[in-house]
């Protein structure tokens, strides 16, 4: 298992520097590179769609108001291969997720980096979903 | 010295013995030409879960484009998005190939000037789309056509008698090849990735597709290509975990001659499951793009 | 036989024997068998009724074929709740319906009866499903494996698949609740279980039936049944329905992008 898990993560690095010819989809049309945005709020729920995951927040605003932001992330395949599951992030989950706002002006962003408290980041070669305890651990590439 | 000599001897004789009995190196392993398993109809067997790799239409002296690339807009694309398809240990095999378009070799594509005109015109018009029509292709998760599905995906072959079937784990494109050598569809079926007829020869499948509509992508530069467009592939598995996958491209209302692209399929874990890939189901482009949902009535329930 | 027969009896029955074995055949061999010999499945299949507008006895109308029911027992058996919530999707399906009007993968069991063809690709560790409408696909794994723990729902579920003597035996979960029945709003919810049966009556009929659980939505399991038909058209193919951009066509073609800066 261990064995398996390092060679996925040398693995995944190689594959880092492959660029894929194209993505599924264009980053451009919905969301703007010159608005990022961070937030900070607990997870209201994690939908996992094809072909995004997306992951609801709840912001509280400095007059106490709630906004739910809703994060696009990638696709839930790439997850569940990597051993992450449905309740890997069950809601109330405290998040710090950076990311690209929408072009519509909704509370709605393309997720760069989502963040759990303990500073593990949920999409980098370096994050492990919990539960799977020191067999999981891998080195980031 | 008679000693000697014979010891020195039964030491030549041993280091002779240790000598020949050195494994082959990785290269002299490849050059002893690997020949696939068969299939119980007794063709060359390339059954199993693949990752692609390497197949693209790159061009120099490309118009820029808006789209670029994920990295172009700064945003890091992780890892993990590579779904966690990997391939096998031995690499030696894929030293020194050629990936992409090996023809023309320079990548200066052969363009009809008047189809590359009217490309340049129309990029710019992709961000923001001016319309449905200039909205990227991939991003509408249709059938993708002959090459542009999302290669962060594995594919799997199955081989029954008579046909060579390909799944994409991306938006579930299946190709069913029939290898008999049979007759294309009747000309006015246009199909977003063709209609495919196949034949062996020898170690390696050929695959003929014609029949294509012209609602398809073939990259970031060519955003369409023409309902004249005519592909030609091979396959043959040259290690137990590479398949050898060139792809020759042929639009003569675009191109003034054929595009050949080499590629690769790389073993992935032998226990990988296709998971299903509902691109439009779950994509939210169009209704960020034109402001409103592709569900026309009261409005899909969300989970 | 003890009273003696003349002979012109024992032609006629020995031609009567030989004619009854070879009726037989016609009715339950030539199935197509694997090397394992097994039912091969291998081949396009359509179903020929009208479940796909309603499970349920339908009454003709215009662009809408009448049919019989499918269902054992006739009816669907609803919880009181669930029942007023169909009542609610009949009369909104000609905006709701996810599969008809938003090209949405149909789920299990409809994809089997849309009106369109599918192929099953038969291999002995996992049988394909590649349905004409939206190129839906499924993999009905028969390694013996068991539906993963802990993954989310997917539009036409995750199928694992074992045979009982010649019939195939299906089970279906993490079906996405979003799919309908039909296009008479027949639903369920998030706890659909479903298990079909596939059996094979001779080279060219299917007897499909699949038994739907759903406590949420029923007040009991039920199940339904039909025959699948072999397409045996010459040189016959899945083609492509491609409903999402025949959809995008309709609703965009038109329409101007908005939110964005001018």
């Amino acid at each position: 298992m261990k064995t398996r898990l390092y060679l996925l993560v040398a693995v995944a690095a190689l594959l880092a520097f492959h660029r894929p010819a194209l993505a599924h989809h264009s980053f451009a049309a919905e969301f703007d590179a010159n608005k990022p945005v961070t937030v900070n709020g607990t997870v209201n729920k994690m939908d996992w769609v094809n072909p995004h995951s997306w992951i609801y927040v709840d912001v509280k605003g400095a007059d106490g108001t709630v906004v739910t932001w809703r994060f696009e992330m990638g696709p839930p395949n790439a997850l569940l291969r990597m051993g992450w599951r449905k309740d890997s992030i069950p809601p109330g989950t405290e998040v710090k997720i950076e990311g690209y706002r929408a072009k519509s002006g909704q509370p709605v962003a393309n997720a760069k980096t989502v963040t759990l408290p303990d500073g593990r980041e949920l999409f980098s070669g370096g994050s492990t979903p919990p539960g799977l305890g020191e067999a999981a651990a891998v080195a980031k590439p | 010295m008679k000693a000697v000599l014979s010891r020195i001897s039964a030491a030549t004789a041993v280091l002779a013995f240790v000598v020949t009995a050195v494994p082959l190196s990785a290269q002299e392993k490849a050059a002893a030409k690997y020949v696939a398993p068969r299939t119980a109809d007794n063709h060359p067997d390339m059954q199993g879960a693949w990752a692609r790799r390497g197949v693209g239409l790159q061009e120099a002296n490309a118009p820029s484009t808006p789209l670029g690339d994920f990295g172009s807009t700064g945003q890091p694309y992780p890892t993990v998005f590579n779904t966690g398809v990997f391939t096998t240990q031995d690499r030696s095999v894929l030293q020194g190939r050629p990936a992409g378009v090996i023809d023309p070799a320079d990548r200066v594509l052969p363009w009809r000037p008047e189809a590359d005109a009217a490309r340049r015109a129309f990029i710019p018009k992709m961000i923001p789309p001016a319309s449905l029509a200039y909205v990227e292709k991939a991003a509408r998760c249709v059938l993708p056509g002959p090459l542009e599905a999302d290669d962060r995906h594995p594919y799997q072959i199955i081989q029954r008698p008579g046909y060579f079937v390909m799944m994409y784990e991306y938006n579930h494109v299946t190709r069913v090849i029939p290898t008999d050598g049979r007759a294309h569809v009747g000309s006015n079926v246009r199909l977003f990735m063709g209609d495919p007829v196949g034949h062996w020869e020898g170690e390696t499948l050929v695959v003929d597709t014609t029949n294509f509509n012209d609602k398809t992508s073939l990259g970031r530069t060519v955003p369409y290509h023409s309902d004249a467009l005519h592909t030609v592939e091979r396959f043959t598995r040259i290690d137990p975990n590479v398949l050898d996958y060139q792809i020759t491209i042929e639009d003569p209302k675009m191109f003034t001659r054929p595009i050949k692209i080499a590629g690769t399929f790389q073993a992935a874990d032998p226990k990988t499951e296709l998971m299903e890939f509902a691109c439009a189901e779950g994509s939210q482009v169009l209704p960020n793009v034109f402001g409103f949902e592709l569900a026309p009535g009261r409005g899909q329930a969300s989970k | 036989m003890t009273p003696k027969r003349g002979p012109r009896f024992k032609a006629v029955l020995a031609m009567f024997l030989w004619v009854i074995p070879a009726v037989g055949q016609a009715q339950t061999g030539n199935i197509p068998r694997g090397p394992d010999g097994k039912p091969d499945l291998s081949g396009v299949w359509q179903v020929l009724n009208s479940a796909a507008w309603d499970l349920q006895d339908h009454t003709g109308a215009l662009d809408f074929p009448p049919g019989q029911s499918v269902v054992e027992g006739g009816t669907i058996p609803y919880l009181p709740a669930a029942a007023a919530k169909q009542r609610d999707n009949f009369e909104h399906r000609e905006t709701d319906d996810p599969a008809e009007v938003t090209c949405y993968l149909p789920g299990v069991p409809r994809a089997t009866y849309m009106p369109f063809p599918f192929e099953i690709i038969q291999t002995p560790k996992v049988i394909v499903f590649s349905y004409e409408f939206a190129h839906a696909r499924r993999h009905v794994f028969t390694d013996g494996s068991p539906h993963p723990a802990g993954f989310p729902d997917f539009w036409m579920g995750d199928s694992r698949g074992r045979w009982e003597g010649d019939t195939l035996v299906v089970d279906v979960t993490n079906l996405d609740e979003r799919t309908w029945l039909d296009r008479a709003g027949n639903f369920h919810s998030d706890a659909l279980h479903v298990v079909e049966r596939y059996t094979p009556i001779d080279a060219s009929h299917v007897m499909y039936e699949a038994t739907l659980e759903d406590p949420k939505v029923f007040s009991r399991p039920w199940k339904i049944s039909m025959p699948l038909y072999r397409r045996i058209d010459k040189s016959v193919k899945i083609l492509e329905y491609e409903c999402v951009y025949y959809l995008q066509d309709k609703r965009y073609g038109n329409a101007k992008p908005v939110g964005v800066p001018q």
